[in-house]
């Protein structure tokens, strides 16, 4: 009986937390992460289920249009109209109406900013004396679910993280901090965009999911075979499938990024 | 009077217009017989239309050795990192312009797949005429910065007997890394200390623009020593 | 001499330039895509360079009636289009994933040799393209598909079509060729419920299909959507099954096939077939030649598919009656007189919510119809004489409509009399919702002559309640 209510309670407070408890958070909010550990959805044949993080502190909220337009009001050799090819491709900033005019009909200036590669994501962080953070880094923070550490233990988070899948790209992208936060208090982690990361070609999949049970050895170099290490992972598997169709200099639209600084020695600049 | 001028009028162009032909057909029969469309064609796109490029192209079936530029226009070596060679001279990407380079990613306590990719270069190496040689280098960046000092990179050189026209280079985990997402390479450091990363070797032509991409081990490498010797 | 020489030269470079920029102009020949169930032209040429150009694009459409699915698709369509080429052909093959995409998409196409049929050369970010060759070593009919992971979930969301690799002289000339695809579909939601329904993927894993349709929605190939075709002619179907799970028994009611290329091979290997298999990411050709005029209808013969989950698709063949070979007995089909309905819907707790516009619901009433009645009471409603009493221009039917709908409810078994013919049948009870009954009687008092109004679900409702307490 104490079972069925305490996961009858988890779930209402699931649904609740989904409804009717939308955060706004400052973007500028660095949240500390503990040190822990999270199950991949891939790894190498002999490495432990679990894989080790250490503690980090990342932005409770994406990057938003009206954050990045700061960033490129300062540093001209990111604004639209002086885009080195080599560092992001014709996509780059394509939703903003001009240069310096963030404004679009498909999104508000706190949405999330898409459309920027990895080159220009990078380079934004490094002016915030922050950096991007590391997959794992990424999806340790991501595995949280709303009230347990663990999301995959929680009714309904893995369907709720699987819908965003099932749905057609919103006609507007919404603003950033309209869903609840997670257990780490960090928010839009899932739901909204993809987002850059530091590794994100460390991934080494062909691309054909099918032979990707061993590490190809014709195209890649290296120990041992990938193993998916929770089949049921859908989500995951996307993630890592639209990171390995990725190259540096693309810009994607509805892929973005949030910044993420080590725990000591990190000089935030606060001043965006 | 006329009717003579108009002859010499006629007469030679009569000639030209007989060469003209001559050479449609003659062509014709040079044109079918040259190696397939696509990376000529983007060796050439890639020097005429560097703002123009819309279409991207990404990595390739590993069993069609034509490969696609990365689709962008500009030289890799506006990213001018600091390496240092295994001759521990000090130097940026941008003083490899002026020659083709052969670009790998790898590292020396590689079992498997580097030594390969070190001996195709070396088969690449042996195909280049000795009269364009001076026209091509040879380059490895260490993915494995901490164990691959300059010192260690010239042991290496010494045992797989690189000659002059080869650089390995050490540089920080940023230069690393940037190489890396600039060229599409793929790595990662396993927990226990080894590297897996992708096979590639990268052609940069004299500006530092990249031309070809070789994925895979022991593929032909035809094609891209055909696009050398073309281009030198 | 000199001058000579020059000129001689410069007009040579002149030449070579010329020549040198028309390189540069794309020499492969496009490919034409054609989109279900149209099945493109015959090809009668010899293999040479050819490109393809195919586009990935998800897309929010109809499902069923009043259902919405986001589907993932090749060329905007469920199918994607069917690409025709010889064996022997060199293809450059440019997959673009339009900007709007959220999923990276790649594409295996089974009738390429090589590391995942393209899939490995093929992953495409959105707003990107990917670029790979291959050449087409085998004729055949092969099905295509995008393999990204998990591979289920795109292919269950709409990604497959056929890619037909003919033989060098294309196959025997017939007059009719269409391409059909089948396919089922998961969704949160049952059959027939309304609104965006997301995938279920404990349903796909399970394998428990909502919808199994060709063409990707229900009524894709029914009524004014069937192809059509004339008596004498020879029809050819390009049939795939895109899966993702169940293997379709391919039957045309109303027809043998003369010929099947089983699975989608290149030999004709069988003569004079009922059913034939075709397994998921598999496919079939068969042939047959129209004798009869009238409606062919297209199962999978698991057949509570066919009535329950929308495997139906027509062909409508015109022409002369040929009553040597079909007298217009009913004594061939196999439609079960209580298979026509929807068999778990409850009555009165699924209706929709949705309000329909008077055209909405003839519309609808003409699909139920087509789906629960012509069988029996023929398509034009004119049923047949002395078994099945019309409803075209029927004194029984329209002197008392609500009598109509207690039949459709109830059923009726006796002898009637319906413009002057005696009839003595029994008509099964239609398990249909209030609002479907109110449809299909709505569309049957408006068609073919009839002129009524429309009866609206709770009047059903009062009927069905009085019915109930007698």
């Amino acid at each position: 009986m104490k079972l069925i209510w305490g996961k009858l309670f988890a779930f209402i407070g699931v649904l609740l937390a989904l409804v009717i408890n939308p955060q706004s958070v400052s973007g500028r909010e660095l949240i500390k992460i503990p040190p822990g550990s999270y199950q991949s959805a891939y790894r190498n044949e002999g490495d432990p289920v679990q894989v080790q993080v250490d503690g980090f502190l990342m932005d409770a909220l994406p990057v938003t249009n009206d954050q990045f337009f700061n960033f490129v009001k300062d540093d001209q050799r990111w604004r639209r109209s002086a885009r080195n090819d080599l560092l992001a491709d014709s996509h780059y900033l394509s939703h903003w109406k001009g240069d310096l005019d963030p404004a679009g009909p498909n999104h508000y200036l706190d949405s999330p900013v898409t459309n920027v590669s990895w080159f220009a994501a990078v380079e934004y962080c490094r002016s915030r004396g922050k950096r991007l953070p590391t997959i794992n880094e990424w999806e340790y923070a991501a595995s949280a679910g709303l009230t347990m550490r663990e999301g995959s233990g929680e009714l309904g988070f893995n369907q709720y993280v699987l819908d965003w899948y099932s749905r057609p790209a919103p006609p507007v992208l919404p603003a950033v901090g309209n869903s609840a936060q997670n257990f780490f208090g960090i928010g839009d982690m899932h739901g909204l965009i993809w987002e850059w990361v530091l590794d994100f070609n460390s991934i080494l999949v062909s691309g054909e999911s099918r032979g990707d049970g061993g590490l190809e050895r014709e195209l890649f170099c290296g120990a041992g075979a990938i193993r998916s290490a929770n089949v049921n992972d859908y989500p995951a598997f996307m993630r890592f499938g639209l990171r390995s169709s990725l190259q540096a200099r693309y810009s994607v639209n509805n892929l973005g990024f949030r910044c993420a600084a080590d725990l000591l020695g990190s000089g935030i600049n606060e001043n965006d | 009077m006329k009717m003579i001028e108009q002859e010499k009028f006629w007469g030679t162009r009569k000639i030209w217009i007989t060469i003209g032909l001559f050479w449609m057909f003659a062509l014709q029969g040079v044109r079918a017989e040259t190696p397939s469309d696509g990376f000529e064609k983007h060796l050439q796109l890639a020097t005429m239309n560097a703002g123009e490029m819309s279409h991207e192209m990404s990595h390739d079936n590993h069993n069609a050795p034509e490969s696609h530029s990365p689709g962008h226009a500009n030289s890799v070596y506006q990213i001018d990192f600091t390496w240092e060679t295994q001759s521990q001279k000090k130097i940026q990407s941008s003083d490899l312009r002026g020659k083709f380079q052969l670009v790998i990613l790898a590292y020396t306590e590689c079992s498997h797949a580097c030594p390969i990719l070190v001996a195709d270069l070396k088969h690449i190496e042996g195909l280049i005429p000795k009269r364009i040689q001076e026209q091509v280098g040879f380059v490895f960046v260490s993915i494995d910065p901490e164990r691959d000092t300059p010192d260690q990179l010239h042991q290496f050189s010494k045992k797989m007997d690189l000659g002059t026209g080869w650089h390995l280079l050490h540089g920080d985990s940023t230069a690393v890394m940037g190489m890396a997402a600039l060229l599409g390479v793929k790595f990662r450091q396993e927990p226990d200390g080894s590297f897996s990363h992708s096979n590639l070797i990268t052609l940069l032509d004299p500006e530092g623009k990249i031309v070809f991409r070789l994925e895979g081990l022991q593929q032909n490498p035809d094609a891209l020593v055909h696009l050398i010797i073309e281009n030198a | 001499m000199k001058n000579y020489l020059k000129r001689i030269l410069l007009l040579t470079s002149v030449l070579l330039f010329i020549f040198d920029a028309g390189v540069l102009a794309e020499q492969r020949l496009q490919v034409p895509l054609a989109y279900a169930p149209d099945a493109g032209k015959a090809l009668t040429r010899s293999p040479g360079k050819v490109r393809v150009d195919l586009e990935t694009k998800e897309v929010t459409g109809r499902l069923a009636d009043g259902v919405e699915y986001n589907f993932w698709t090749f060329g905007g369509t469920v199918p994607g289009p069917i690409i025709r080429i010889v064996e022997g052909d060199e293809v450059e093959f440019h997959l673009n994933n339009h900007p709007s995409s959220k999923m990276p998409h790649n594409i295996d196409l089974h009738a390429v040799t090589g590391p995942g049929g393209g899939a490995a050369a093929s992953l495409t970010a959105p707003g990107h393209t990917s670029t790979f060759s291959f050449k087409a070593l085998s004729a055949g009919l092969y099905v295509y598909h995008c393999a990204t992971a998990p591979v289920g979930m795109h292919i269950a969301n709409g990604m497959y079509g056929l890619i037909l690799v003919e033989p060098e002289g294309g196959l025997p000339p017939v007059d009719r060729e269409f391409y059909v695809v089948q396919s089922d579909f998961y969704t949160k939601g049952k059959y027939g419920q309304e609104g965006l329904q997301p995938f279920s993927m404990e349903k796909a894993i399970d394998e428990h299909a909502d919808y199994v349709v060709f063409n990707g929605s229900v009524g894709a190939m029914v009524g004014d959507n069937a192809v059509r075709a004339k008596v004498g002619e020879t029809v050819r179907l390009f049939i795939g099954n895109g899966g993702p799970n169940l293997v379709s028994s391919f039957h045309v009611i109303g027809e043998i096939f003369d010929t099947v290329y089983t699975e989608g091979g290149i030999l004709p290997n069988q003569k004079n077939v009922q059913s034939t298999l075709i397994p998921a990411g598999g496919s079939a050709i068969v042939e047959f030649k129209v004798e009869v005029p009238g409606t062919l209808i297209l199962v999978d013969h698991s057949i509570f598919r066919a009535f329950n989950k929308g495997a139906i698709a027509m062909i409508k063949v015109e022409g002369e009656d040929n009553s040597t070979v079909y007298s217009g007995k009913q004594a061939d089909t196999i439609y079960l007189p209580e298979g026509g309905a929807i068999q778990e819907v409850l009555v009165a707790s699924e209706e929709s919510l949705t309000p329909m516009s008077h055209q909405e619901r003839l519309s609808r009433g003409q699909r139920l119809y087509e789906q629960n009645c012509a069988a029996c009471h023929q398509m034009e409603g004119q049923g047949i004489v002395g078994v099945f009493p019309p409803l075209a221009s029927s004194d029984y039917l329209m002197e008392d409509l609500e009598r109509a709908i207690g039949i459709v409810i109830n059923g009726l078994e006796g002898e009637i009399i319906v413009n002057g013919e005696r009839y003595n049948n029994i008509m099964p009870s239609q398990r249909l919702n209030d609002s479907d009954v109110a449809n299909v009687i709505g569309y049957i008092s408006n068609a073919w002559g009839n002129e009524s109004r429309l009866y609206s679900a709770p009047e059903v409702a009062t009927i069905r309640a009085s019915l109930k307490s007698h």
